[in-house]
């Protein structure tokens, strides 16, 4: 395996010459979102045969806790994903390249992005580049109540999953992040059966039946002090089965916010619908929406 | 000889070091590595049944560098349960647990980087033979105390030099694992930042396509970067062989310092000194220390306590049987 070597390049071709302007978001962004199929089904399987292993470890009465804690990082990787996308989308028309915004976002701009949206789930539409009766106002009257009708229908599916996926993220992430770094997540066992673990856990109340501790230690070097913090977090059967619902639902709306974004740029279009959105207003809007349909 | 015996009484208060590092410890041991290994399996079986079938390069891509991101999981894991002791940053008073539990984003870096400058000091540090890096407090230094005879402390002494030899070749592959898959395996994390193969080629200077099987963008730098061939199978297979043998060094890590903490029983308010049974870690493959000394160190060897009254009773005995 050999890196990028200084005589090597990379070429994104096939590419429309004008995916560099603003509201495409560049070539790498376009080049991203095609991408949209194979990164779902790579983390929708990850996911369903992490938690697939761990249902027969439950079901053999195996330790269940290293099971639990691969599907919970898989999740926490799958959140990732959808925050980064919609962080990159708002940089769309602004000039700045949004492929930069997607790759260099942090845990906070992510933490950010899930509770804004889902603290004013009115701007999602917006967000997420659906039409909405201000952008609408240009067309035709048939046309723009076909458009806001299929685009209310997804805007309530997608308000729905980005709010579960906003309510999953701080737990996911902090799992995912020990996992990933290889930080101790102590099984609730060893802190609350003898000997326990002494001044970790200490004061926490024993409410669930499987969690673990998540312990996070900061450091003033130059006062050589020391901090720690610890939390149980519930990995139960049931935490991690709506979590697990919850990654399904980042992964799906992930892969359809992309792919939109892909279908726009390709074919010219200001808007792009899931078919199956369309398929749910009335025969003969879906019939207006199809007369105007591209690509 | 007892059962057990009480501890000495300037043990530190087990609730700030002792039970801490324990927990932290078995969580590494039995947990998040059986965890690493399961996901790294997985993610192996996946990456080398979607290849094989040839059908999809862009699933071929993503699920191999999932098989690379869970190597270099279980490479941070290994990295993470040594560096307490290896390279420490805080100061230590409360024991390996405090840095185990504190992010530190350079260590697996600093940690694989410098492991080829390692003495085997610093390596004898991983078995658990030398307490912390730069320590006078050694084990054999503690057995021999302990009047370990002299021909186990000589089967000991040489077990202690085959270790770090080693750990010092499995370092010289993990570290090479890590420089190879660490891009790679952000490129999965941040994103799952693959260049889609119906759009994207790596060119040489003059245009001309260069086979690539693994082609990402970079998470934090202007390039891309890519996996010279046809075949992401070799990489996936290493990527396996990388990530068991860095859960092998995160599981012997802790169970050499779980050893000197396992012979401790804690009953109540009370600490208690347990036999020790086979005291002296060591990993090495079959060949590097004599069948003599290899025989010496498979035998079962328990070390029990004597209480200081009962060595004076015995003592006093002696005196009076003189």
């Amino acid at each position: 395996m050999a890196g990028q070597g200084e005589s090597r390049s990379l070429r994104l071709r096939d590419l429309p010459g004008y995916v560099g302007e603003s509201f495409a978001g560049g070539p790498r962004f376009v080049a991203y979102c095609l991408g949209a199929d194979a990164r779902a089904w790579c983390r929708r399987e990850a996911v369903g045969r992490a938690w697939a292993a761990h249902r027969r470890a439950v079901a053999r009465g195996a330790d269940p806790y290293p099971t639990a804690l691969v599907v919970a990082q898989r999740l926490g990787v799958a959140l990732e994903d959808l925050a980064r996308l919609v962080i990159a989308i708002g940089t769309l028309h602004s000039g700045e390249d949004a492929f930069d915004a997607l790759r260099r976002a942090s845990i906070d701009d992510m933490t950010e992005i899930f509770s804004a949206v889902a603290g004013d789930p009115d701007r999602l539409p917006e967000k997420l580049l659906l039409p909405t009766p201000q952008t609408t106002k240009d067309l035709p009257d048939d046309q723009r109540e076909a458009l806001l009708q299929a685009a209310d229908i997804l805007a309530t599916r997608w308000t729905a999953q980005w709010e579960r996926a906003a309510s999953g993220w701080l737990l996911l992430l902090k799992l995912a992040k020990s996992m990933r770094h290889g930080a101790p997540l102590i099984p609730r066992e060893a802190i609350v059966e003898p000997p326990g673990a002494g001044v970790l856990g200490e004061g926490l109340e024993d409410i669930f039946a499987r969690w673990v501790l998540v312990v996070e230690t900061t450091a003033d070097h130059k006062a050589r002090t020391h901090k720690t913090s610890y939390a149980g977090v519930d990995i139960g059967d049931d935490t991690l089965g709506r979590a697990r619902q919850v990654g399904l639902d980042a992964i799906a709306l992930t892969k359809q916010v992309a792919e939109a974004h892909a279908h726009r740029v390709m074919t010219q279009s200001k808007w792009a619908l899931p078919r199956d959105s369309i398929k749910l207003i009335p025969p003969a809007l879906q019939r207006i929406l199809k007369e105007h349909e591209r690509g | 000889m007892a059962d057990r015996v009480p501890a000495p009484a300037d043990v530190s208060d087990p609730r700030l070091m002792l039970l801490p590092n324990r927990a932290c410890l078995l969580s590494v041991r039995e947990t998040l590595s059986p965890a690493r290994r399961a996901a790294l399996v997985d993610a192996e079986r996946v990456a080398r049944g979607v290849i094989r079938k040839g059908r999809d390069r862009d699933r071929a891509q993503a699920a191999a560098l999932a098989c690379l991101w869970e190597a270099t999981a279980c490479l941070e894991l290994a990295a993470n349960v040594a560096a307490p002791w290896v390279d420490p940053q805080v100061p230590a008073e409360n024991g390996g647990w405090v840095e185990m539990t504190r992010y530190d984003a350079a260590r697996p870096n600093r940690f694989y980087e410098s492991s080829h400058n390692w003495d085997d000091d610093r390596y004898a540090v991983l078995s658990g033979h030398v307490s912390v890096r730069g320590s006078e407090h050694t084990l054999l230094a503690l057995l021999a105390e302990a009047g370990v005879n002299p021909e186990l402390m000589g089967a000991y002494e040489e077990a202690q030099r085959a270790t770090a030899s080693f750990l010092r070749e499995v370092f010289l592959q993990l570290a090479r694992g890590w420089k190879q898959f660490r891009a790679y395996a952000a490129a999965y994390e941040h994103g799952l930042l693959f260049v889609p193969s119906h759009v994207g080629d790596v060119v040489d200077e003059d245009d001309n396509v260069i086979p690539h099987a693994l082609l990402v963008f970079q998470t934090r730098h202007e390039g891309s970067l890519g996996d010279v061939g046809d075949d992401p199978e070799p990489a996936v297979q290493q990527a396996k062989y990388i990530g068991e043998l860095a859960c092998d060094v995160a599981e012997h890590v802790a169970d050499s310092r779980l050893r000197s903490v396992e012979v401790l029983e804690f009953d109540g308010d009370e600490v208690f000194f347990r036999p020790w049974t086979n005291p002296f870690p060591y990993w090495f493959r079959r060949g590097a220390v004599s069948e003599a000394t290899l025989a010496l160190l498979e035998k079962d060897i328990t070390l029990s306590w004597i209480r200081v009254e009962d060595a004076e009773l015995e003592d006093r005995a002696s005196e009076r049987s003189d």
